[in-house]
């Protein structure tokens, strides 16, 4: 009997001391201003030919069975604070099943030493997409990438005779987690 | 005690993780994108041989009918109306008959560049030795394959064919007349004018040639009365000969006896 009472009594003192501290706030408080505070997030962008979002258009004319064309030089920088990692896709083929598409491989290349060719083992066609890795770029880090595009001569080219075709390389900068 | 405790543990665990995991789902990274856009067009090779594409699946070139002794030239423009030079092979794929002489101009590794053309020249002659081998009314044909490259291939054909006519209805220069000159004796010094099977000389200018040939030259009676150096140069040397042997250089003197020599010997 006196240890139901005894526990009822400590129940009791927690509950008050509880209240005490919870519901009631009476917390000790002080308060300091910091002004002029700054808070500035990181950032990741990525810029294609001094341009965000979309860059110029390179035209391949006259490419021909046998060829090993270039279409022109794309420099790709970090102009963020962050460090990314580099890769793209080909999207957006037009027309989706065209001959020349079916008989042109796209090769983008560092131009500079190791000369390390990115993609270019299947056709335009089949290559709607597919990620490329490229590289981590460095924050302010920027690398020139060629693009070709080479035409294995066939049996099927007289096919492609004055076909056209139009796509774009989406160049991805993603944060390194 | 234990009642409570438990499954206030177990309530406040799942709060707790319920907060976390919407941090871990989301990847909340930056990214960022940018875009190329690439144009890429095929080059075109296209060969026009003639004026279009029709006469492509007939002959080229009907020669109509052609006779012993005639001969033509037929020339054929193949242009490139593509956007990149190409190179040319033209080759025949067909041969002529052996009757018909062709000859063609040699066109290969000819590059041809946008907008440009070549003539592909074909002379051919149909030599008039052949009057007799009983080919009136013969037809014949013959091609030429033209290979245009240059990354694509390109392979056309050019068809010539005619028919060799009846004589019935070409009565023109006899064929049988320009045979003879060809056999005949042609005098030493005028070799290049002699009628040979060449046929791109017409029979009548053959004809005429031996006309002019001494054939017919002084008889040795003529000749016997003068002096064997005045003889043309041009008669033929078997006939020199003859007058010298059979002519006395000088006459018999007459004998005292008249009687018995008749008045015609001095002179046979």
């Amino acid at each position: 009997m006196k240890k139901r009472w005894a526990l009822v009594i400590l129940l009791g003192t927690i509950a008050v001391l509880v209240y005490g501290m919870f519901g009631s706030g009476a917390w000790f408080t002080s308060t300091a201003t910091s002004t002029d505070n700054k808070l500035t997030a990181a950032t990741l962008k990525l810029e294609v030919d001094g341009v965000n979002s979309v860059a110029r258009t390179y035209v391949l004319d006259n490419i021909k069975p046998g060829d090993w064309a270039l279409a022109g030089q794309a420099p790709l920088k970090n102009v963020g604070t962050l460090p990314g990692k580099l890769w793209f896709e080909i999207v957006n083929v037009t027309p989706s099943d065209g001959p020349l598409g079916a008989l042109v491989y796209p090769k983008f290349q560092q131009n500079v030493a190791p000369w390390t060719r990115f993609g270019g083992d299947k056709v335009i066609n089949l290559s709607v997409g597919e990620r490329v890795d490229i590289m981590e770029l460095a924050a302010g880090e920027s690398i020139p990438i060629v693009a070709y595009f080479s035409w294995p001569q066939g049996p099927n080219d007289n096919s492609a005779q004055g076909a056209s075709l139009t796509f774009d390389v989406i160049w991805h900068l993603d944060q390194i987690p | 005690m234990k009642k409570i405790a438990v499954p206030l543990f177990l309530m406040v665990f799942s709060l707790a993780l319920l907060s976390v995991l919407p941090m871990w789902s989301t990847k909340a990274l930056f990214r960022d994108v940018s875009k190329s856009k690439i144009s890429i067009k095929a080059a075109t090779l296209s060969l026009i041989i003639g004026d279009n594409w029709s006469r492509l699946s007939k002959p080229w070139a009907d020669l109509g009918e052609i006779k012993p002794g005639d001969s033509g030239t037929v020339e054929i423009a193949v242009s490139n109306t593509g956007s990149i030079p190409g190179k040319l092979c033209v080759t025949e794929l067909i041969l002529p008959p052996e009757y018909l002489q062709v000859k063609s101009n040699d066109l290969c590794d000819l590059t041809i560049d946008p907008e440009g053309s070549v003539q592909i020249v074909i002379d051919w002659s149909l030599p008039a030795e052949l009057h007799n081998t009983g080919l009136d009314g013969t037809e014949f044909g013959f091609s030429y394959s033209v290979l245009f490259e240059n990354g694509y291939k390109i392979t056309q054909k050019v068809i010539l064919n005619g028919i060799i006519a009846d004589p019935t209805d070409t009565p023109t220069p006899t064929a049988t007349e320009t045979v003879v000159p060809t056999d005949t004796q042609v005098p030493p010094e005028t070799p290049e004018n002699t009628p040979t099977s060449t046929a791109t000389e017409t029979p009548t200018e053959i004809i005429v040639e031996p006309t002019e040939i001494p054939v017919e030259t002084p008889t040795p009676v003529e000749i016997s009365t003068e002096v064997p150096t005045e003889v043309p140069s041009d008669v033929p040397t078997e006939i020199q000969v003859e007058p010298t042997v059979e002519i006395p250089t000088e006459p018999p003197a007459p004998t005292e006896k008249p009687a018995e020599v008749p008045d015609e010997t001095p002179v046979s």
